[in-house]
């Protein structure tokens, strides 16, 4: 059996800083599969962001470990850190997070813009991967004058352009009707196998299609049963 | 008030950009008003406690005791004889210097254009041989009270004791150059030495000048008149405190003041304005779902307005009380620095102009209103749901032509992404970026302007001294003839040409007016003078004059016009001439005749009164040998005349120093606090950036390609603009000072001005990047409310 991609372990986490930080995750221990999609559910507030923040390397546990693919994120310095995400992490966030005042094309490209790649070829693999999510005609348009649907295709296209081990896809649809929802699902999921794939959700459908289902609830982070492919 | 506060306090650096802008306009307009009130209340109190003679009647060396042969006219309050010859002065720092020797009346301190002798010094007593030598003299000779001079005075020449320094009027200025046109600062040296020191000194026993002071309320014209009808021919010119050259230098430096400074402060004030306006609004705009968010729950506009002016006017209100508490410095810098070009003693501050603090305070202030009433009221004409539904990360409208042409010039141009996202964001912020392009483009340029008009004066300055001077212009006690010339020429291994100089009456529409009278060969000195207008004069002896712009423009004259000269005022016939050129050049009021027409109108015969002189000597030996000469009233070597133009313009250059730091300062500030809240808005922007992996140095680029994407656009406009800005300052100097002043605009001039600023430019992102906190970018990015 393949080891898991990541593990962590006895993870303290909080959210909210000083006197306002507010724990979420106490003792919290889990692992992700390679190449499955893990869907992560749980009540508001329980810490589903904030575990897909600790994966992702955009924050710190104040304790535990959390080892990808060997490697302890909680030991790497800030600057390591850039670079694991840089390298191996793609997000999609549930309000997109478009830059406004880049085209499509262009808000694709930043994700490649730390690489040391020439710009042709970061234009190349920009527009490969618009074209992958059904976009490619749509590079020069700004983020206001495509519908919700194509922004997020647009922020799967920039998430997997870089073919990053971990994606991770934060309520990717909590913001879309299920006729735009849809689309951006099949994208996801179309990533499994090929990544390890994360989604935070409060769908039971997306839920269910998951591969593996964990659930962040009192501090805590379980696996719970769901339906597998 | 405490909402208020609060706001304040959580506006932070916003606050204090507004508060540092109101502190700047408050703190010059106010500083500015004040500097000119303490220079004219200073130069006021300077001429009253030198008791300036109203009169001075320039004499041919005359016996002493005028005065009781004369009958003065009722309205003369206090008459004066005075004595000043030539001399020349050693010991110090200096092997030799041109000397003004005021011979000290031995019965006590004079009267008229005092001497205010410093503490430590004293007046010599009846018996005391001894000097008391100008501030100048100590400042620049090292020559102060207990040093020890030597001072030659015709052929006598002793060693006296320094007794005392002293702050007179020849300080201010005294021209030994009457044919030169731009008043000189000050002789080199100026000295009153006790009678008892130069008793026997057979010039020292005549009587050069009467000094007259009129009662409060006396008709200065008649008086005038009177006088010189009762001192007679004695009279070589008549010197009326208007045309005092001591009070002319002064108002000349003044007039250049009230050019420069007001148009500094002004543009300072408009700059602040602008930009404080810009700001406020863009608090404005930062909060722009919260208006959306009261429509919604029902307030009106007005009622979202009161909500929104208490922070940027506490903001701006300290900024105010900090200007009016600031202001005084300001002005004590800039009054200092051309007061002390002016030869000024300490200033006499004339107090704050509260009219000016209260007045210069209202405008910031309801700036600062306007810039957050109106951006409000137009929010509010929008659809809340619009503003509401705005993310940290979207656009407040949809990206239009201009957008889209942006980013296909971005692909063209192969940018890097972090600057192509620099450009981006000041492309975004248009208001912004054009208002901090045009407030900081103008504010250089306008310093670079004056700079270059410093400059161009300057040139032209020299440049005029070399044309008119030679290497020396000498002027006789007497007129004299070929022998005089000969010695003299003799004496500075020269050559020259002689010359007549006297002031006459030209008949006017006011009445004769006394005008400085050249008269030249035809095919000499004149023909290096440039033309204005018309020709020069042929002959020596031909019925013609050339005026200089400052004459034309003055009395209404031109090429044509008929000019009917007479020697004296009371002459009863007068020589008519016909002005065939305007000569160009920093002349101020002369008229040049042929020389035979001067020596026909004074019946001078073969007689002149001074010589253009050209001599290989280097300036110090000329300045000896001509010194030594018998018979010479005053010279001017042209040398000197130089370092005096020099030290005439180093005040100015001192006040346009500080305004070429201020401006760049106010550029760095505004380019700072925009990339403050560009930072600051963009926090969202950049924590998404970072999750994307990208490196520390790639985000810093970001916020100082912005910076850049705005000041050196800023930059190049002020290098385009400072020339146009040049051009028409000269002619307000043109217009005021009545010469022409050709525009010098040195590459060298805008290099080092542009040059450092350009370095300089990364600076302004300091505080950006200071403030970036080292914030784990999920805590940032959880802070953008979804859509």
């Amino acid at each position: 059996m393949p080891t898991p991609l990541v593990v962590a372990r006895d993870i303290d986490a909080s959210y909210g800083e000083g006197r306002l930080a507010t724990p979420v995750l106490r003792g919290a221990s889990f692992t992700l599969e390679r190449g499955a999609l893990t869907a992560v559910t749980g009540p508001s507030g329980a810490g589903k962001t904030t575990l897909l923040s600790l994966v992702g390397g955009l924050d710190r546990p104040l304790r535990g470990s959390i080892v990808v693919d060997g490697i302890d994120l909680a030991t790497l310095s800030r600057a390591a850190l850039s670079t694991y995400r840089r390298m191996h992490v793609g997000f999609v966030f549930q309000a997109f997070h478009l830059l406004a005042h880049l085209t499509a094309l262009e808000n694709v490209e930043s994700a490649l813009a730390p690489l040391a790649l020439k710009r042709a070829e970061r234009r190349r693999r920009a527009v490969g991967a618009l074209e992958r999510v059904g976009l490619g005609s749509l590079g020069e348009r700004f983020p206001q004058q495509l519908s919700g649907g194509e922004q997020q295709r647009v922020a799967v296209a920039r998430a997997c352009v870089k073919e990053p081990l971990l994606l991770l896809a934060d309520e990717p649809t909590g913001n879309l009707d299920d006729e735009s929802a849809g689309p951006v699902l099949e994208l996801i999921r179309g990533e499994r196998g090929t990544r390890t794939v994360v989604i935070v959700t409060h769908d039971a459908e997306v839920a269910g299609g998951a591969d593996r289902r964990l659930v962040v609830a009192q501090h805590q982070v379980n696996e719970a049963a769901c339906a597998r492919r | 008030m405490r909402a208020a506060l609060r706001l304040l306090a959580g506006a932070g650096a916003a606050a204090l950009g507004l508060a540092a802008l109101a502190l700047v306009v408050v703190g010059t307009v106010a500083g500015g008003s004040r500097a000119r009130a303490t220079l004219l209340a200073t130069r006021a109190d300077l001429y009253e406690r030198l008791a300036l003679a109203d009169l001075e009647l320039r004499l041919s060396p005359t016996q002493r005791g005028l005065l009781t042969r004369v009958t003065l006219p009722p309205g003369v309050a206090v008459a004066e004889e005075r004595t000043v010859v030539l001399g020349r002065l050693s010991g110090g720092s200096t092997r030799g210097v041109a000397t003004l020797v005021r011979v000290l009346p031995a019965e006590g301190p004079p009267r008229l254009d005092r001497l205010e002798i410093e503490p430590g010094g004293h007046y010599p007593g009846h018996d005391e041989a001894a000097l008391v030598v100008d501030r100048s003299v100590r400042d620049l000779f090292g020559l102060g009270v207990g040093a020890r001079a030597r001072l030659r005075v015709g052929d006598e020449e002793q060693e006296l004791p320094i007794v005392g320094v002293a702050l007179s009027p020849e300080h201010l200025l005294a021209p030994a150059h009457p044919a030169y046109g731009l008043p000189l600062k000050g002789t080199a040296a100026v000295v009153g030495v006790s009678w008892a020191a130069v008793k026997n000194v057979p010039r020292a026993s005549t009587t050069t000048s009467v000094l007259f002071a009129f009662a409060p309320g006396a008709d200065r014209h008649a008086l005038e008149a009177a006088l010189l009808e009762g001192v007679g021919v004695h009279v070589r010119e008549s010197v009326p405190t208007a045309r005092e050259p001591g009070r002319v230098f002064s108002d000349f430096l003044l007039t250049q003041f009230d050019l420069y400074l007001p148009t500094m402060v002004g543009a300072f004030a408009l700059l602040g304005l602008l930009l404080l306006a810009l700001f406020t609004a863009r608090g404005v705009d930062r909060r722009r779902r919260e208006v959306g968010l009261r429509l919604a729950l029902g307030q009106t506009p007005w009622s979202i307005v009161r909500a929104f002016l208490p922070a940027p006017l506490t903001g701006t209100a300290l900024g105010v009380l900090l200007g009016a508490w600031l202001h005084g410095p300001v002005a004590a810098a800039t009054a200092g620095t051309w007061g002390r070009s002016m030869g000024f003693p300490p200033l006499v501050d004339a107090g704050a102009p509260w009219a000016v603090v209260v007045l210069a305070g209202a405008a910031t202030l309801l700036t600062a209103l306007l810039a957050s009433a109106l951006p409000v009221l137009g929010l509010a004409r929008r659809a809340p749901a619009r503003l509401l539904y705005e993310s940290a990360l979207s656009a407040p409208r949809a990206p239009g032509v201009l957008a889209g042409a942006l980013a296909r010039a971005r692909g063209l141009l192969g940018l890097s992404p972090p600057l192509a996202l620099a450009l981006a964001g000041v492309a975004r912020r248009r208001r912004d970026t054009l208002g901090a392009i045009v407030g900081v483009g103008l504010s250089v340029a306008l310093v670079l302007a004056f700079l270059a008009v410093h400059v161009s004066h300057r040139v032209e300055a020299r440049r005029a001294i070399a044309a008119s001077t030679l290497s020396a212009s000498v002027y006789f006690e007497e007129p004299a003839g070929a022998p005089s010339l000969a010695l003299a020429y003799a004496a500075t291994t020269g050559s020259g040409e002689p010359l007549v100089t006297r002031t006459a009456q030209l008949a006017t529409p006011a009445g004769p007016q006394p005008r400085r009278l050249l008269g030249v060969g035809a095919q000499g000195w004149v023909r290096s003078q440039a033309l204005a207008e018309g020709r020069r004069f042929e002959r020596d002896d031909a019925p013609e004059a050339l005026i200089d712009v400052w004459l034309a423009r003055r009395d209404g004259l031109g090429v044509g016009s008929t000019l009917t000269l007479f020697p004296y005022p009371e002459a009863p016939e007068g020589e008519s001439l016909t002005v065939v050129g305007v000569l160009d050049g920093m002349s101020m009021g002369r008229i040049i005749v042929p020389i035979e027409v001067a020596q026909r109108m004074y019946t001078f015969g073969e007689l002149w009164t001074g010589v253009f002189l050209k001599s290989p000597l280097a300036p110090d030996l000329l300045e000896a040998r001509l010194a030594a000469l018998r018979g010479v009233e005053s010279f001017m070597v042209g040398a000197r005349a130089v370092e005096q133009v020099d030290s005439a313009f180093s005040g100015s250059l001192g006040v346009l120093m500080l305004g070429l730091f201020a401006a760049v300062g106010v550029a760095l500030l505004v380019l700072g606090l925009l990339a403050l809240e560009d930072r600051r808005e963009r926090a969202p922007e950049i924590a998404l950036l970072d999750a994307l992996g990208w490196r520390a140095r790639d985000l810093s680029l970001v916020t100082v390609g912005e910076v850049l994407a705005r000041g050196v656009p800023a930059l190049l406009l002020a290098g385009l603009l400072a020339p146009w800005l040049a051009g028409l300052f000269l002619a307000q100097v043109e217009a005021v000072n009545h010469y022409r002043v050709a525009l010098h605009v040195p590459a060298w001039l805008m290099l080092a001005v542009l040059g450092p600023a350009l370095l300089l430019l990364p600076l302004a992102a300091v505080p950006a990047l200071w403030r970036a906190r080292a914030q784990a970018p999920g805590r940032m990015l959880r802070t953008i409310a979804p859509d």
